[in-house]
């Protein structure tokens, strides 16, 4: 007889258990991830029961049987002949298959290598032990393969059944970005990139001659790979204690490291000299989770409790620059002085959560059931901050104090930053009646936003802090609890993001040399809040035939965005038949309709320097000022008829329909189509128009007999979007210029419109339509005599990008001769045949001859002319851009495995 | 208002009656041994089986000691009529046991846990059954009793169009065997659409991706509410799992003065020739497009970082 652990005291010692240090995991369906251990090679994992066997007759009926939708079942294969047992009473059986390897073409390529490792050697495709011992239940399986390479992977599971399950697993993945990098760096990895020899941090002082030299450099260095590899282990306990409580215990540590691609950039504005640079990847993440579960027949309760640690052992990336950049706005630094730059790379972090999931039948309400979840998270990092620029010396024009390298410029010196998220979902499901089911919910996902950061210099001051009165007014600006200098010294001192105020002798523009109104002086602590209501019926016309009616509602409140509450009401219509005689059929349509409040351009008054100053209007200030100013950075955010696409209106409709067919006895067909309508009716620029995708699939799967068998499958996908811009004609927003606004209320309201044209002019407007278009064919079949089986499949993956333009107006004739209507395609084409042949000596020796040939074509015009150089622009000043990444390259590659299975 | 309840209620009366394929219950337990005299090919690949296992070496219940009875529920009708499809609960197309009640034989056991939002969930309002997805007559899996050897390809059984997504440019790396559907989805039932094994989009994405969490000083709004505001999460023409192709992408929200709003073209592609007639080579229509300035897009920490660059 077992003994009932009363649930209270049960609950407090696992939630205890839950926050210590626990033993780390492979997941389950709701908790975790690491689902599978497996790699290109072993896509399916290891099941030790079945490697290098045949297919089998599943059991008495000779047909397969086929699912309750209709597909059918696929074939087990047959159990492994040689099962050993032991006097101790324990049963065993495993496997090793191991071979040679031999890989034919460009197997450094990035298509090829992109997440697996096939090299030309000694080969362990995968193993297997898996022992039971029927007396006491216990059991224990490992599986593994690829040992040695970066995609090698190890499981192993133990316990005892339906008392507990030990379960750990270590798993690499590679991720391989690219393999045409042309580096300049030595220290690639690390967090401080060095030029190689030939290159002058800084420049030489000949701009012509460092692009000469950085393009040689690179050249020299072609065909450097940039990746990284994650190393993952975990463990985890599964514990149960009689029917009714059970434990879930999880960690997992994992490791990134490696490179990829980068880029920087220098100065303000539009920016200066782009260079790729290589971002160090070295990162640990742990993760840790208990999870108690109580359920009966009439509740089910799910308490979680987790932490996920990330640590980043690089907490910067210092790049020496090969280009003379000379500093915009900022003074102090002679040429050359900008040698080298610093990034502040991706802040440890912590985040927990605490999560309870609960259930309760409610037989008396209708046959009710009511689930309720409720969730509080917390994501927190407070990372040291770095000072603007490592670079001493940089002073700005009017502000008194060069302390920008060094933290006595920060408002702080920690990130201190916070987000916390709750979430809450109440769901009832009635069933009044057998025909007839209810469905209510309502979920509220919340975040807050608890970081602030003001960037004011607390050690600076003005030389003249008021740029409305007449001469030198010595002093700070004073706001959020902050009185220094305010705006941001920007991509390491070489441009400026600073409030600078009036330096120019009275009667001159009082605003002329900087006091713009956008530069940014606060972060912006974005929140949102989304809250769902739902209600949904379906009425069963038969016994396997349903029709489901839907409506829902969700809405959005948002910080500090362009809209503060958005809202989309959706109406869905499903309908599900598994009573016809020749298959099942899935369709629904749901139509959703999202609108909102006033869209407000500018949203970000509070964050930017016109909430420092007064609109430099003329009047109300007197400074002696004897020509208007110009307001487009006080008036202008964006072009003020532009709807950023995730709030703006939206009418949607989506249809999904599959059919499964079933065909004789032993082929089934499957059909299935999305089609996804997608507008934007009040958008005018950005998202316009119809967006549209639909994908068009069908399977076939036939399964004659445990001999043989065939499978084939066809994917066609297409969508369209459109998004239109205006470029502005000039940057002046001037009250009374020359085509400009004849009032102060005209240039508020009107030079961010392109309507009124002052700025921007909707006679330059301009589209971007952009098709996808992808197709995935594949075939393959199998087929044993005997002792041999063979195996045969094809796939075939293209996908293919148009994009075409209507040019701008105002575009000059030549540019826009030479930008004809569109850019070459974006095209990517795949191919897969795959063969093999296995074939069992005896039941304890098998051989497997395995041929993979790969192919691998790309087109983007992106990288399109950067294979001669990766210095692009005039060779005789600052490059346009420095891409050192060549891009993806076409490969082939072929695959050849000679592998021996030995069963144990 | 009483007319059309009365309508409503005789139309209810009218309507066909659940098929009731339940066993009958004078049907009583025969024994695994009863079973296995017919079903041995059965019995040999369910040996292997989790099911298997525990039933006979550890049952938690009398219930599971009956093994095959277990699941399929008394037995002697079944053996005196064994064409009968209603003389026992199956889990196939060719039983005549409801879905409902299949699903609920299942969960008699295996309710609550990660099942909890079984109830009411996607694959549960599409008339799904336990054994749409799995099958636990044979150890095809490695894992999970699934009606096929991999998970994804269970998924892929409806889900084509995700199949297909998996194998463009970018994509996560499922076809190499290093991911599977359930590393994001719960099938099992989720209160996220769609079935997202977190209470958000994001916080799904950030288990792998950990470092982009932050929270960052400067920080992306579109960025931080869905990462799927410029991800695709399955497989994309793009690079990195892009939506669509930068500058453009970018552009869709971002319109401000100067070169946000710019048009750009076949003209300022690396492959035309710098002094050209209309050439104006730009950074924004190379390589790493937007992201050759504004690198840290996803946030930055860095003081002067509001713009990503640094």
């Amino acid at each position: 007889m077992r003994t009932k652990i009363p649930f209270r005291l049960t609950l407090i010692a696992l939630c205890l258990g839950g926050v210590l240090d626990a033993p780390p995991a492979r997941a389950d369906s709701a908790t975790g991830h690491d689902t599978v251990a497996g790699n290109a090679l072993n896509p399916a994992g290891v099941n030790p029961l079945t490697a290098g066997q045949p297919e089998a007759r599943a059991g008495l009926m000779e047909d397969a049987e086929r699912t309750p939708t209709g597909l059918l079942f696929d074939l087990p294969r047959e159990p492994t002949p040689r099962i050993r047992s032991f006097d101790s009473g324990w049963q065993a059986f495993g496997h090793v298959e191991f071979g040679l390897l031999s890989i034919d073409g460009d197997r450094r390529a990035y298509g090829f290598r992109r997440y697996k490792d096939l090299d030309n050697g000694l080969y362990l495709t995968n193993f297997g032990l898996s022992a039971v011992a029927p007396k006491s239940a216990h059991f224990f399986e490992v599986t593994g393969g690829a040992l040695t390479r970066d995609d090698q992977f190890v499981a192993l599971v133990a316990g005892r059944y339906n008392d507990y399950r030990v379960r750990a697993f270590y798993n690499e993945t590679p991720h391989v970005f690219t393999t045409t990098f042309r580096s300049i760096y030595d220290g690639i990895g690390s967090g401080n990139l060095t030029l190689k020899s030939g290159l002058t941090p800084g420049g030489s002082g000949s701009l012509a001659q460092d692009n000469l030299d950085v393009a040689a450099v690179a050249n020299a260095n072609a065909g450097t790979e940039l990746s990284l590899k994650r190393k993952k282990g975990g463990l985890s306990l599964d514990k149960h204690w009689g029917e009714q409580w059970s434990l879930y215990v999880y960690g997992t540590s994992e490791n990134r490291k490696g490179a990829r691609p980068f880029a920087s950039v220098w100065l303000a504005g539009g920016g200066t000299a782009p260079t790729e640079t290589v971002e160090p990847i070295d990162y640990d993440t742990h993760e840790l989770g208990a999870r108690v579960s109580f359920r009966d027949a009439g509740q089910a309760l799910n308490v979680l409790v987790s932490a996920s640690l990330f640590r980043n052992a690089i907490d910067t990336l210092r790049f020496e620059v090969p280009y003379r950049v000379n500093a915009a706005v900022t003074n102090g630094i002679a040429p050359g002085g900008f040698t080298a730059g610093r990034f502040d790379l991706y802040p440890d972090n912590d985040y927990y959560q605490v999560r309870a999931d609960y259930g309760l039948e409610l037989p008396q309400l209708w046959n009710g059931r009511l689930t309720a979840v409720a969730a509080w998270s917390t994501s927190r990092q407070n990372d040291r901050l770095i000072p603007y620029t490592a670079i001493p010396g940089v002073t700005l024009t009017n502000v008194v104090g060069s302390n920008w390298n060094t933290t006595d410029a920060l408002s702080r010196q920690s990130a201190d930053a916070r987000i916390d998220a709750d979430s809450i979902d109440l769901g009832l499901t009635l069933r009044p009646l057998p025909q007839l089911g209810a469905r209510l919910s309502f979920k509220r996902f919340e975040t807050r936003n608890k970081t602030e950061f003001l960037a004011c210099n607390p050690n600076a001051s003005y030389a003249d802090a008021d740029p409305y009165t007449a001469g030198a007014q010595p002093g700070v600006l004073s706001a959020y609890g902050c009185s220094g200098v305010w705006g941001r010294l920007i991509n390491d001192g070489s441009g400026s993001s600073v409030v600078l105020g009036n330096t120019a002798a009275p009667g001159a523009n009082a605003l002329a040399n900087g006091a713009a109104g956008n530069q940014v002086i606060r972060n912006i602590p974005f929140d949102h809040r989304r809250t769902h209501y739902g209600l949904a019926a379906d009425w069963r016309l038969a016994a396997a035939r349903t029709m489901e009616f839907g409506y829902e509602r969700e809405e959005y409140r948002r910080a500090h965005r362009e809209r503060d509450r958005t809202w989309e009401d959706k109406y869905r219509v499903a309908y599900v038949d598994r009573g016809l005689d020749s298959g099942t059929l899935r369709i629904a349509y749901e139509h959703g309709d999202r609108r909102g409040d006033t869209y407000v351009t500018d949203a970000y008054h509070a964050f930017v320097s016109q909430t420092l100053l007064p609109l430099p209007a003329n009047p109300p200030y007197n400074g002696g000022v004897t020509t208007a100013p110009n307001l487009a950075t006080w008036t202008i955010h964006m072009n003020s008829r532009l709807r950023k696409h995730d709030l703006a209106d939206r009418r949607q409709d989506v249809l999904n329909a599959r059919y499964t067919h079933m065909v004789g006895e032993a082929m089934d067909v499957s059909v299935g189509a999305q089609y996804r309508d997608v507008q934007y009716p009040s958008s005018e620029y950005g998202r316009t128009g119809k967006m549209r995708s639909g994908s068009y699939n069908a399977d076939l799967n036939y399964q004659p007999s445990e001999r043989w068998g065939l499978f084939g499958f066809y994917s066609y996908a297409d969508g369209k979007e459109r998004f239109r811009g205006v470029p502005n004609v000039g940057a002046a927003c001037i009250v009374g210029a020359v085509g400009g606004p004849p009032t102060l209320q005209d240039a508020i309201l009107g030079c961010a419109d392109p309507n009124r044209g002052y700025v921007f002019n909707v006679a330059n407007a301009y589209s971007i339509d952009s098709k996808d278009r992808n197709q995935f064919v594949g075939v393959g079949a199998r087929y044993a005599v005997g002792a041999v089986r063979t195996e045969l499949s094809y796939g075939h993956a293209e996908g293919r990008t148009r994009i075409r333009y209507a040019v701008p107006a105002n575009l000059a004739a030549a540019s826009a001769a030479l930008a004809g209507d569109g850019l070459p395609d974006i095209k990517t084409t795949e191919q897969i045949v795959e063969g093999q042949v296995a074939w069992s000596v005896s039941p304890r020796i098998g051989w497997r001859l395995l041929v993979r040939h790969e192919r691998g074509r790309y087109t983007d015009w992106h990288y399109a002319g950067l294979e001669s150089s990766p210095v692009v622009g005039n060779p005789a000043a600052l490059p346009v851009v420095t891409v050192l990444d060549a891009g993806p390259k076409d490969y082939r590659a072929t695959t050849f495995g000679v592998f021996v299975l030995l069963r144990l | 208002m009483a007319k059309h309840c009365l309508a409503a209620l005789s139309l209810l009366l009218l309507m066909p009656h659940l098929a009731a394929a339940q066993p009958k219950e004078t049907a009583s337990y025969v024994g695994e041994q009863a079973c296995l005299q017919c079903h041995v090919i059965e019995a040999r690949h369910f040996a292997h089986t989790t099911h298997a296992h525990a039933f006979r070496s550890n049952p938690r219940n009398q219930m599971e000691a009956r093994v095959c009875e277990a699941c399929h529920g008394p037995g002697s009708r079944h053996v005196t009529a064994p064409t009968d499809k209603t003389t026992i609960i199956g889990f196939t197309r060719e039983s005549a046991t409801p879905v409902a009640q299949q699903t609920a034989q299942c969960l008699s056991c295996h309710r609550g846990e990660q099942r909890l939002h079984w109830t009411g969930s996607a694959h549960q309002r599409q008339d799904l059954s336990c054994s749409d997805c799995h099958n636990p007559m044979a150890r095809i899996s490695a894992q999970g009793l699934l009606r096929k050897a991999a998970l994804s390809e269970v998924c892929y059984g409806c889900h084509q169009q995700q199949r297909a997504e998996f194998r463009r440019r970018s994509h996560m790396p499922l076809p190499e065997g290093k991911m599977t559907c359930v590393d994001c989805h719960n099938p099992h039932g989720s209160p996220v659409r769609p079935l997202m094994k977190a209470t958000s989009v994001n916080e799904v994405c950030y288990a792998c991706h950990a470092e982009k969490r932050g929270p960052f000083i400067w920080e992306h709004a579109p960025v931080r509410e869905n990462c799927m505001n410029c991800h695709q999460p399955h497989g994309s023409n793009h690079d990195k799992l892009l939506v669509s192709a930068r500058p453009y992408l970018c552009q869709q929200c971002h319109g401000n003065l100067q070169h946000p709003s710019v048009f750009y073209g076949g003209h300022q592609t690396a492959n035309n020739v710098f002094g050209q007639p209309g050439v104006a080579l730009n950074s924004r229509m190379i390589g790493r497009s937007c992201q050759n300035c504004h690198t840290q897009i996803h946030g930055s920490n860095h003081p002067a970082g509001a713009r990503f660059q640094r």
